[in-house]
């Protein structure tokens, strides 16, 4: 059989309405992203930061038996974007790697940051670093390729899973956080912004 | 394009339930209203009522329950940071 091409947005399935519609639960997602009052920004930050890792680290979990080497031998969020692995140790040059191998990396490097106690702190009293939101807004841009990757090359198995409205809530939570904060350039978010805005015009209406 | 399979392994479909009952208590928890936080805020203002105490007291009063609050949360995200590697490790 024949896949329809991806191109049209009348065809992606994670925009029609009886996937894109389904999320847990009915309360407003818009309040549980909100600063609570007089709290640290950079602690508030950096709890959602964890959190939302292992929500991505969690979903994409349960998809790695179908995003193989050979299922995906390129990091791509649909047709038209591809991503390459960049860092400062190993690859200081961006490689063309398959997709598990990307998020592999991807996942090692945000684990690492959240690991470094100059970074993320744990113990009480010790302040974050200055440049705390720069890091944020880089682990931020990245963990959304991941869901980008997802939503546009496994959502099938996402359906036949039943985990639309787990992802669905998973990223719209994200995302209300992400523009709370201002924590991603609106262009990184282009392979999905049918989407968002679709699940953001949801929200207005709660 | 190849045709991509969509029929899961066993140990996919475990691992997905158990993901699933993740989000759906996660996310039942955070949009319970009021949060454990609001509840928490409510009491500590119910306890200053009967306190009789000055306002400067208060005051102070509240600004440690803010230090307990903030530091709770680092030791949350430590802990959530601690298990999200354990998962890591699972799937690796
Ligand atoms: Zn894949």
């Amino acid at each position: 059989a024949k896949k329809p091409s991806s191109g049209s947005s009348l065809q992606k399935q994670y925009l029609q309405k009886e996937y894109a519609q389904q999320t847990l639960g009915s309360g407003n997602l818009r309040l549980a992203v909100h600063l609570p009052e007089g709290e640290d920004l950079n602690e508030w930050l950096a709890v959602n930061t964890v959190d939302f890792f292992n929500q991505i680290n969690m979903l994409y979990g349960t998809i790695t038996e179908f995003c193989t080497p050979q299922d995906c031998p390129v990091m791509s969020a649909g047709p038209k974007y591809e991503y390459h692995w960049k860092d400062d140790s190993q690859f200081k040059k961006p490689a063309r790697v398959s997709a598990p191998v990307y998020v592999d990396h991807l996942m090692s490097w945000v684990q690492s940051q959240l690991d470094n106690e100059t970074i993320f702190p744990s113990k009480i009293g010790i302040e974050f670093p200055p440049q705390f939101k720069t890091i944020i807004n880089d682990i931020f841009r990245r963990l959304f390729r991941v869901y980008a990757h997802i939503y546009t090359t496994h959502f099938p198995i996402i359906v036949s899973l039943g985990e639309e409205a787990h992802l669905n809530t998973s990223f719209k939570h994200f995302i209300l956080f992400v523009k709370e904060f201002d924590l991603i350039d609106s262009k990184e978010l282009a392979p999905l912004s049918d989407l968002i805005e679709s699940l953001l015009a949801q929200t207005k209406n709660q | 394009e190849i045709e991509r399979s969509t029929v899961p392994s066993l140990s996919t479909v475990e691992q997905s339930s158990s993901t699933k009952i993740f989000f759906e208590s996660y996310y039942h928890r955070l949009l319970t209203n009021p949060s454990g936080r609001s509840r928490r805020r409510l009491q500590l203002e119910r306890q200053l009522e009967t306190l009789g105490i000055s306002e400067a007291d208060k005051t102070e009063m509240r600004q440690e329950w803010m230090a307990n609050e903030t530091e709770y949360m680092r030791l949350m995200r430590e802990k959530i940071s601690v298990n999200s590697f354990l998962i890591l490790k699972t799937i690796g």
